[in-house]
């Protein structure tokens, strides 16, 4: 029985916005593989082997993530590791500020720029999207099987909410480092 | 859902599809710009004036070894580094100096901007000890450092022939190029 229950259809397009999310951030970051290495090293906080071998891995994982949520959407386990992911990196990004570790993100390529609270504010915003769509599948919701046409509309339209999503962060960046001191 | 919704549907999908893409390229672009040009100053005027003396010309080794006086090596050219391990930009251009041709090692004197270098950084100092390498925390203001990685190229008496800000290992080869190195008489090609 198809289903095209809005709460089913959010939920999946949740999965299909953090699924892109994860490809492009592990695509660029592969792309930017010794910035990101650089990056790692400059927070001092891990062996250089370490932070060399975290840098390869971390982009790796999130690519076989984001891949694995567009070939079986809405899984639990899925969300649940995506929340998980999003809930590391901004605890780490918090600890970078409070640190006033003043360095590059590079959270998705050389755009990226600095750690500020802006960036902060973009993976809060990642994290709750995350833990809403993993509560949904708890519960049941986004397991109802919709019209493959309706998946391949979803699924574009993931990629299009993380293309605004992402300029719509580099503007906020943008007008943080032209208004804001801090 | 017909046929023909079905059509508008996917178009609308395509449309908004570019249009986000082309947003999406034109902020990352600006970004990226944003990210590369300092807004308020160029990097060549950053720094202190081409033809003026360097506020000190003799350095002390973080390991504490044999002071380095200007020139560091023959009566030449020598090139002054400024970077950072705790600036991302730096460390890609910091792993990169190990493979620097000796000639331009040899002439390169790597000043780090961070503190407890020897404790903070040993494993990363050891790729680099066939460079002078000096904790130059204390140099920042006097050799008006505003932005790293940044070199200032001076001859033998401590006079900046040159200075840049650096973004590769690929500039310094470019600059260092311009200078006749295997003759020490001559500096400026």
């Amino acid at each position: 029985l198809l289903t095209n229950q809005p709460q089913n259809m959010l939920v999946i397009w949740i999965n299909y916005f953090l699924a892109w999310l994860f490809v492009v951030s592990g695509s660029l970051k592969l792309r930017n593989l010794a910035e990101f290495r650089g990056q790692l090293k400059s927070f001092n906080f891990m062996h250089p082997d370490l932070a060399r071998l975290t840098a390869f891995l971390v982009p790796c994982v999130e690519l076989c993530l984001g891949l694995l949520m567009i070939v079986l959407p809405a899984r639990f386990i899925q969300l649940a590791l995506a929340a998980v992911i999003l809930l590391v990196f901004t605890i780490f990004i918090a600890w970078a500020l409070k640190k006033r570790k003043n360095t590059s993100c590079f959270c998705f390529g050389e755009a990226d720029g600095e750690i500020s609270r802006v960036t902060l504010i973009r993976n809060a915003v990642l994290l709750s999207m995350s833990t809403a769509a993993c509560s949904g599948s708890l519960i049941g919701v986004g397991k109802s099987p919709v019209a493959i046409t309706t998946t391949v509309l979803l699924l574009g339209y993931g990629a299009i909410g993380v293309l605004l999503f992402l300029a719509g962060f580099q503007l906020a960046d943008l007008y943080r480092k032209e208004f804001s001191p801090t | 859902m017909n046929a023909v919704t079905l059509v508008v549907q996917f178009v609308l999908l395509a449309i908004s599809g570019l249009l986000a893409l082309l947003l999406f390229i034109m902020m990352r672009q600006i970004g990226i710009l944003r990210h590369r040009i300092p807004p308020d100053q160029k990097l060549s005027d950053m720094g202190l004036a081409v033809g003026t003396q360097l506020p000190a010309i003799e350095f002390t080794p973080y390991d504490n070894a044999t002071k380095a006086t200007i020139p560091l090596a023959g009566d030449g050219v020598s090139f002054l580094l400024f970077s950072a391990f705790s600036c991302s930009k730096c460390q890609t251009l910091l792993e990169q100096l190990p493979g620097l041709p000796q000639v331009y090692s040899d002439r390169l004197g790597l000043m780090l901007l961070d503190t407890d270098i020897s404790e903070r950084y040993a494993a990363q100092l050891l790729t680099l000890k066939r460079f002078l390498v000096v904790e130059a925390f204390d140099l920042a203001t006097p050799f008006k450092i505003q932005h790293t990685p940044f070199m200032y190229v001076v001859d033998q008496k401590g006079m900046i022939l040159e200075k840049a800000g650096i973004f590769t290992a690929d500039d310094i080869l470019e600059i260092t190029a311009r200078y006749k190195l295997e003759r020490s008489a001559e500096y400026a090609t």
